[in-house]
């Protein structure tokens, strides 16, 4: 996985770019990428990862050094040290340290004792926070996690709370790893979740209630989403068809909105709406919404003048597109230059979904991502990194499950 | 700088230049002997082109500035007899020099001090045609002067090789 850790400083966030070990140098050193010369807390980090010490004898990186590379000045103090520490642990479990497109940011503040304890000072929370806001807001804005890792509780900004970062608060280093600990622990599970989901047999049991609450609960969500789309072009009274996708038997037809007449949700057919008195097929011609608590198809693009191998081998950062199910069908995109594709569940949505690819699709993805089912939770997201040769034309359908139950079809059509 | 120093320094200097039948400003008009001693008692790493022009064009420019540079050095290392094309490690007065190489192919300059007592923040090398650059030293860590020879530093390009070189003298300020 891919990791930014931040260390926040009064004057703004500083991450951690790179950790290098050095074998022959005989000093630690805390530099930026900007100047050779080494960062006044050098000193005190030498001596904080040296062999022997505490977090040495924590995490049994062995004997060596490391030069440490910021993105910007760490000036003083020792609150640098629980992000180094995690930083340290991170890289010493095979996750790889960087700045760029990362799947997970954590943002933690704090000095350690010798027993790694987080010691009780004042670390200016507030104000690191509120020079971090636009650094977390853009992690946030291209789907990474963001944890803060911190010593005591602390309010968000307003800006930051949809959807807002994890905040953790801890008592020492080894509060801090457990949460990554059981975070991986989380993505191992969803991984045989996932697995369990794609091998199940027809038999495959689970708690009737449970499959019929959740079942019921998209069902509902699905209702409220085409009820949304249809009520702006189609007389909500009038009995109504509506398709979430031309799916076959997997299409979800409601036969009566009379409960849509009962909201207070007004609309205006508007002029020139192909939906507009014809019998309110959403898919023929509502009005675009967003709808919330269906998944939503991410896309990845190599930058202009650039290719997907710089940006698969993260040189670049591609650029990102979420695209909303709407009217039936996700809106179409281009095939040329795409890298990478995926889906994201907003927090909004009640409950998890399993999404079925198809076999067209499949084929576009590298080997090492293929799997025949994404199972996505609230606020998840899930990209799939796709080959270099790419067809003309991808005209498919996801199969929705939830709770075991098929729930419908998400249609994508993308062209060169 | 005391000005009553500088002024003596540029006294001897102008007297050692006459001797030489060389001057300071013969290649570049309007240079001062105090100025070619003010720049090497700087206590910075900022070049001045002008002057370092006239240090690779004069001899005497060269003396002059050897002389007043060797006034605030700590220590030096003229060029070294070497069993070698190049040489990774130098005893500069209480300090020892040594270049290493990591993992990645970065090399380190690595300066280890004496326990206590005199202390360095810079260091100026010099080449036999008056080429030369200082560098700024930074913090030591725990008595220890540790610099990434980062060719992607404007500052380093190219000092590997000077550095490595037994006829670059090497100054510790």
């Amino acid at each position: 996985m891919r990791v930014c850790v931040i260390v926040p400083t009064t004057d703004g966030p500083a991450p951690i770019l790179r950790l290098t070990r050095l074998a022959q140098a005989p000093r630690s050193v805390m530099r930026t990428q900007d100047d050779y010369r080494p960062l006044p807390p050098s000193g005190r980090y030498h001596a904080f990862v040296q062999m022997g010490g505490a977090l040495a004898d924590r995490i049994g990186y062995g004997a060596g050094q490391f030069e440490l590379r910021l993105g910007s000045v760490v000036e003083t103090g020792r609150s640098w040290e629980l992000p180094v520490a995690i930083a340290h642990w991170l890289q010493a479990q095979g996750h790889e340290l960087g700045a760029d497109a990362p799947d997970l940011l954590v943002w933690a503040t704090g000095a350690l004792d010798n027993d790694l304890r987080l010691l009780p000072q004042d670390y200016h929370l507030a104000r690191k926070l509120d020079q971090s806001a636009a650094c977390l807001k853009e992690a946030l804005n291209h789907g990474a996690r963001v944890v803060l890792v911190v010593p005591e509780a602390i309010a968000l900004p307003p800006d930051l709370k949809c959807p807002g970062p994890e905040i953790q608060v801890v008592a020492d280093l080894d509060g801090a790893v457990k949460l990554f600990e059981d975070r991986r622990h989380m993505q191992d599970l969803r991984a045989a979740s996932q697995a369990g989901l794609s091998d199940r047999k027809p038999g495959w049991d689970r708690g009737v209630g449970l499959r019929v609450a959740v079942a019921s609960v998209l069902i509902g969500l699905i209702v409220f989403f085409l009820f949304v789309v249809g009520v702006r072009g189609v007389d909500p009274r009038e009995a109504t068809t509506l398709r979430v996708a031309e799916a076959g038997s997997s299409d979800i037809d409601i036969a009566d909105a009379e409960v849509a007449a009962d909201t207070s949700i007004t609309s205006v057919p508007e002029a020139g709406s192909e939906a507009a008195g014809q019998g309110g097929d959403v898919s023929a011609g509502g009005q675009p919404q967003d709808i919330e608590g269906l998944p939503r198809l991410v896309v990845e693009y190599a930058p202009d003048g650039s290719n997907c191998q710089a940006v698969l081998f993260g040189s670049l950062a591609p650029e990102r597109r979420d695209l909303v199910f709407r009217a039936g069908t996700y809106p179409d995109f281009g095939l040329t230059g795409l890298c990478s594709i995926g889906f994201s569940l907003p927090d909004v949505a009640s409950t998890g979904v399993e999404l079925a690819l198809p076999h067209d699709l499949l084929d576009l993805v590298l080997p090492s991502d293929r799997r025949a089912s994404l199972w996505l939770v609230p606020g998840d997201t899930q990209m799939l990194r796709l080959r270099a040769t790419l067809p003309e034309l991808l005209d498919t359908r996801i199969g929705l499950n939830s709770g075991g139950e098929e729930a419908g079809a998400l249609s994508l059509t993308a062209v060169r | 700088m005391i000005n009553e120093e500088l002024h003596f320094e540029a006294f001897a200097a102008l007297q050692t230049l006459r001797s030489s039948g060389d001057t300071a400003d013969s290649q570049s008009p309007g240079l001062f002997a105090s100025q070619i001693v003010a720049y090497a008692r700087r206590g910075d790493a900022i070049v001045d082109l002008k002057i370092e022009r006239v240090l690779r064009s004069s001899a005497g420019a060269r003396d002059l500035y050897s002389a007043a540079l060797g006034r605030v050095v700590r220590a030096s290392s003229m060029s070294v007899a070497a069993a070698a094309d190049r040489v990774t490690e130098r005893q500069i007065g209480r300090w020892h020099l040594e270049i290493v190489e990591e993992a990645d192919g970065l090399p380190w300059l690595v300066i280890r001090g004496p326990e206590a007592g005199d202390t360095i923040s810079m260091m100026e090398i010099r080449r036999p045609d008056g080429t030369g650059r200082r560098l700024h030293l930074g913090t030591p860590i725990d008595k220890v002067f540790q610099v990434p020879l980062d060719p992607g530093f404007a500052e380093m390009a190219g000092l590997i090789e000077w550095l490595r070189d037994p006829s670059t003298e090497i100054h510790l300020i």
